[in-house]
């Protein structure tokens, strides 16, 4: 854990930035970095779990390898985001929010992307793909996996 | 005095509540000066030992000219100011917020229609169980809860909104108290006085919004978090959702008795709950003792426990056969007593522990006098009073430096340690040299780390970079020092630097802390022990109290000396005994340090053993009688505390079984031996004002220090072979001789008494894990315990809490350094350990 230990001070002022740079840089908060960065700043662990967990944009798990968004807004509802939802629920057995055990892969639903003419939209890993159906998007994922398969 | 200043600084202003006019003190929120004027105005979230936190909104007013409603216990009382306690609309607002806090409180308890009937089977004397069996209490917290007072005063008859049960499962893997968060109300006051009283901060709100609840880092137990289970949470908790756990299947206590704790020295006021004779339940006093209402772990928890042990002796025994077996007081007595004539008077010896109250100790002292007419006896005990402290430390704040010299004060006297973290509150400056990490680091403005053995050189540098600072310090005024200037030509400052290991920086800071400070208050410590440089120490400690208080206006040196120093008297004793001049003993308490099972018993020579002990000991067995003593809850009498102070016991319950007070048992042991024992039954009425204890001869001087026997320390050294210095404390949690672990459960887990703790590069280059069971060898033997890496301590170290008798502490150091406070070996860690023969 030495290497996340630049110098944060003491002042309790700058304890979310320097959650914000550790989950930066392990994509979570792992606790052995949150018990040495109480140690080094002079706060509880205690105190340092407590502000981590008020805001909902600090992880306490490790990423998933894969997230999956799925657009539920209006537009999105109406073309046919539930039925991907659903599908990709089945397939992975996981509900919105979870993350498969394997931890390969995470699903999470959103309220709009902003780009409603391609609805149904997902996003995977960061890309937005368009006009999409249930097959569609097994494909997209059967792709990732492809690689991964020929190993 | 300084009270009736303060009050006399004070101006008195007008404020109107309900439209009547009151005055109040300025300083105040709205919520004191309605209670100093007698307005009732509901609370929840604020407590008097609390900061303001203006959380729960019970306690909201009406103010002209302030919009909204204001919550009275955050807002400032002003000078005419019109406060309106209780229009419709503000009740109808708390209602609303008190339905709002139920609703996720179960409330079968509140809103009973039978709530009235059951009134009369809730009280004292009458077990909880049956209301739990029967499914109505669902809380331990009995005749204390504050929301049925609130419900009643506020005046809801339900809760309108939908009930919701969090199914938070009950936490009860820790010792001392259970924690059921169901019950919770989120006031905040755990959080509170564990961060800002007990600067613990074990406790904390976690998550956000509905999901908030108190808890502690990644849901940890409180074990493993440090906590020091205070009791601070329990005794502040508004519901039944902290509660601890040896009251818990009580009936509600029948009465209360305000006493003084005399598991250590330090004499805090404590409340003793009883019920049907039998301690119930122990809590800081409510009234202005030197605890100001707080209490360490044996004082909160331990005592309850204790004194109603399964271990108690309850009836005299005498052995007939070679078997211990009841018989009646008289038997007893005049066994010991014919068994005690039969000696030489020097022959025999009395043993007593320090923790007696003074006239017990009186009464010790009077009996080898003018009964045995034996000079084996302590006479020196108790040695409890320091130098010169305030054991509260109220006095100490801006200006004040504290200097704790190898005293880990939080394990040894609690209280003392907490107080001074009260007054780093109130502005005071800590520094402290000490070996391994202690409690009160984190409040200390500069921290040396010396080696057992080293605190000599610490001091000697913090001297020197003293009197650096002053610009016009010359040969001349070096001269003025004793120690000092043998140090000071010998070493160089940096050599002193590179030996400790400390920085320059560090010792600089340290300076320039005790130079800004106007008085400096030194505690030395056990830990520094009987060091090697011991002498050097003693002189290098004069020399800095005169340096300091030519700089400064004042420096005062105390020793913490702690009743289980050795004293060369008591050796002397001990030496007897061991070589057998001594054939009868009287002891009190467990006092012998039995060294292991193997080891000779130092006792099994004696004639004849007289046990005088309110529990069970190692030497019970051997005893020809043994008599059942009271518990200090039993009993009355004054107690001398560090500071000198003589605090009053009251009996809170009569003896258990038929057990009789120290006093009253040599009394008639006197008698019995044909003596006169008048002057040994000192009074037991606690509240005869007259000290009859003879005041210590004098207050020892610098050059007496407490614990000096003669006795050398060998020198540790690590090497190729033995790498690692282990450092061990003695645990503190003995009562006459007793471990407390044995006696009181939830010690054993607290004490550590199977740790040892290494740093995390130490761990990983011998691939050590946390839990892991390792093998310490030192030249002399080996020793299992269980590895746990913590980040505190500086790498090369092993750091250990085994007890005096612990067999792996005398197998690794031997018999004579295991007697030492702190001791030290040099050691290596081997993961798998051969045989193991321990």
């Amino acid at each position: 854990m030495t290497d996340n230990n630049g110098d944060y001070g003491t002042g309790r002022g700058r304890l979310i930035s320097a959650l914000a740079k550790i989950q930066k840089k392990h994509g979570y908060l792992p606790e052995d970095a949150l018990s040495e960065l109480s140690r080094k700043m002079g706060i509880s662990k205690s105190e340092v779990y407590g502000v981590a967990t008020f805001y909902s944009q600090f992880k306490f798990d490790p990423p998933a390898k894969h997230t999956l968004h799925i657009c539920l807004g209006t537009a999105c509802h109406v073309r046919g985001g539930m039925k991907i939802l659903e599908s990709v629920r089945k397939r992975f057995k996981v509900n919105p929010g979870e993350t498969t055990e394997d931890r390969k892969f995470a699903l999470e639903r959103v309220a709009c992307l902003g780009c409603c003419a391609l609805a149904p939209v997902v996003v995977l890993d960061g890309e937005i793909h368009g006009k999409m159906t249930p097959e569609s998007v097994d494909k997209l994922i059967d792709d990732l996996d492809a690689p991964e398969r020929g190993v | 005095m300084a009270e009736r200043k303060r009050a006399e600084r004070k101006v008195e202003h007008k404020i109107i509540f309900d439209g009547k006019a009151y005055s109040f003190e300025s300083g105040m929120t709205v919520l004191q000066a309605a209670e100093a004027a007698g307005i009732y105005i509901p609370t929840l979230c604020s407590h008097q030992a609390l900061p303001p936190f203006g959380a729960c909104r019970l306690c909201i007013v009406e103010i002209e000219g302030m919009r909204g409603f204001p919550a009275s216990c955050s807002t400032p009382a002003e000078d005419g100011m019109v406060v309106r306690t209780n229009t419709d609309e503000v009740m109808h607002l708390r209602r609303a917020v008190l339905e709002l806090i139920l609703s996720e409180h179960p409330t079968g308890c509140l809103f009973c229609e039978r709530k009235v009937g059951c009134e009369d089977f809730r009280g004292p004397g009458h077990l909880t169980k049956a209301g739990t069996v029967t499914g109505c209490m669902l809380c331990p917290n009995k005749e204390e809860c504050e929301l049925r007072i609130l419900v009643e005063k506020i005046g809801i008859s339900e809760v309108r909104l939908d009930s919701s049960f969090r199914s938070l499962p009950l936490e009860r893997l820790d010792p001392f108290f259970d924690r059921d968060y169901n019950l919770c109300v989120l006031c905040g006051r755990c959080v509170r006085v564990c961060q800002e009283i007990r600067g613990t901060s074990i406790l904390e709100f976690i998550n956000r919004g509905p999901e908030t609840r108190i808890g502690t880092s990644f849901h940890h137990l409180h074990l493993d978090m440090g906590c020091q289970f205070c009791g601070a949470c329990v005794d502040v908790c508004p519901t039944g959702a902290l509660a601890d756990r040896t009251s818990k299947w009580e009936p509600p206590p029948q009465k209360t008795v305000e006493t003084t704790c005399t598991l250590c020295t330090v004499g805090c006021s404590i409340e003793v709950a009883a019920s049907r004779d039998r301690v119930v339940r122990t809590t800081p006093s409510r009234t202005d003792g030197i605890n100001s209402e707080q209490l360490c772990v044996l004082g909160r928890f331990g005592i309850a426990e204790l004194v109603n042990s399964r271990d108690r002796v309850t009836t005299p025994l005498t052995r007939k056969v070679g078997q211990l077996v009841r018989t009646s007081w008289e038997d007893a007595i005049t066994l010991a007593a014919e068994g005690l004539s039969g000696f030489k008077s020097s022959e025999t010896a009395l043993l007593y522990p320090g923790l007696l109250t003074d006239e017990e100790a009186n009464a010790c002292r009077a009996f080898a006098r003018t009964v045995l007419r034996t000079e084996n006896y302590p006479y020196r005990f108790p040695p409890r009073k320091w130098n010169s402290v305030n054991a509260s430390l109220s006095g100490l704040g801006i200006g004040d430096c504290i200097l704790l010299v190898g005293a880990d004060l939080t394990q040894t006297h609690p209280i003392l340690g907490h107080n001074i973290k009260r007054a780093v509150d109130r502005g005071a400056k800590l520094l402290i040299i000490d070996t391994v990490p202690t409690f009160l680091d984190k409040f200390a403005a500069a921290k040396i780390r010396a080696l057992p053995g080293d605190f000599s050189w610490a001091l000697a540098g913090l001297i020197w970079a003293v009197v650096e600072k002053d610009a016009v310090a010359d040969e001349q005024e070096l001269a003025k020092f004793k120690e000092l200037p043998k140090w000071a030509f010998k070493l160089l400052f940096e050599e002193i630097i590179t030996h400790i290991g400390t920085d320059e920086r560090t010792l600089n800071r340290a300076a320039d802390i005790l130079l800004e400070g106007s008085s400096t208050l030194v505690i030395v410590g056990r830990e520094v022990g009987v060091e090697n440089t011991h002498t050097h120490f003693n002189g290098l400690l004069s020399d800095f109290k005169s340096l300091m208080s030519s700089k400064t206006k004042s420096c005062e040196v105390n020793f913490a000396r702690s009743t289980r120093d050795f004293d060369a008297h008591w050796l002397k004793v001990m030496q007897n005994i061991e070589s057998m001049r001594v054939r009868a003993l009287v002891m009190i308490g467990d006092l012998v340090p039995r060294l292991s099972p193997e080891w000779p018993n130092p006792l099994q020579d004696l004639d004849f053993l007289v046990v005088i002990d309110s529990h069970n000991g190692t030497y019970t067995p051997y005893a020809e009688v043994v008599l059942p003593a009271a518990a200090f809850t039993e009993k009355g009498g004054t107690f001398t505390a560090v500071d000198g102070t003589v605090h009053k016991l009251h009996p809170a319950v009569r003896p258990m079984g038929q057990s009789k007070p120290e006093c009253e048992i040599l009394a008639l042991l006197a008698k019995a031996m044909g003596r006169n024992g008048d002057g040994l039954e000192l009074p037991r009425r606690a509240d005869r004002d007259t000290d009859i204890l003879p005041r210590p001869e004098r207050d020892f001087a610098l050059s007496e220090q407490p614990s000096a026997p003669n006795l050398s320390r060998e020198e540790v050294k690590c090497s190729n072979e033995w790498p690692l210095m282990l450092v061990n404390r003695h645990n503190s949690y003995l009562l006459h001789g007793h471990r407390l672990s044995r006696l009181v459960g939830g010690i054993l887990s607290l004490c550590m008494s199977d740790f040892v703790r290494l740093s995390p590069s130490t761990a990983k280059n011998l691939d050590i894990r946390d839990g892991d069971e390792v093998y310490l060898v030192s030249g002399k033997g080996r020793g299992k315990l269980k590895a746990k890496v913590d980040c505190d301590i500086p790498t090369g170290l092993l750091v250990s809490r085994m007890t005096a008798k612990d067999p792996r502490l005398l197998a690794l150091m031997g018999k004579e350094q295991a007697s030492f406070w702190t001791n030290t070996a040099a050691v290596r860690i081997e993961k798998s350990g051969g045989d193991d023969n321990v």
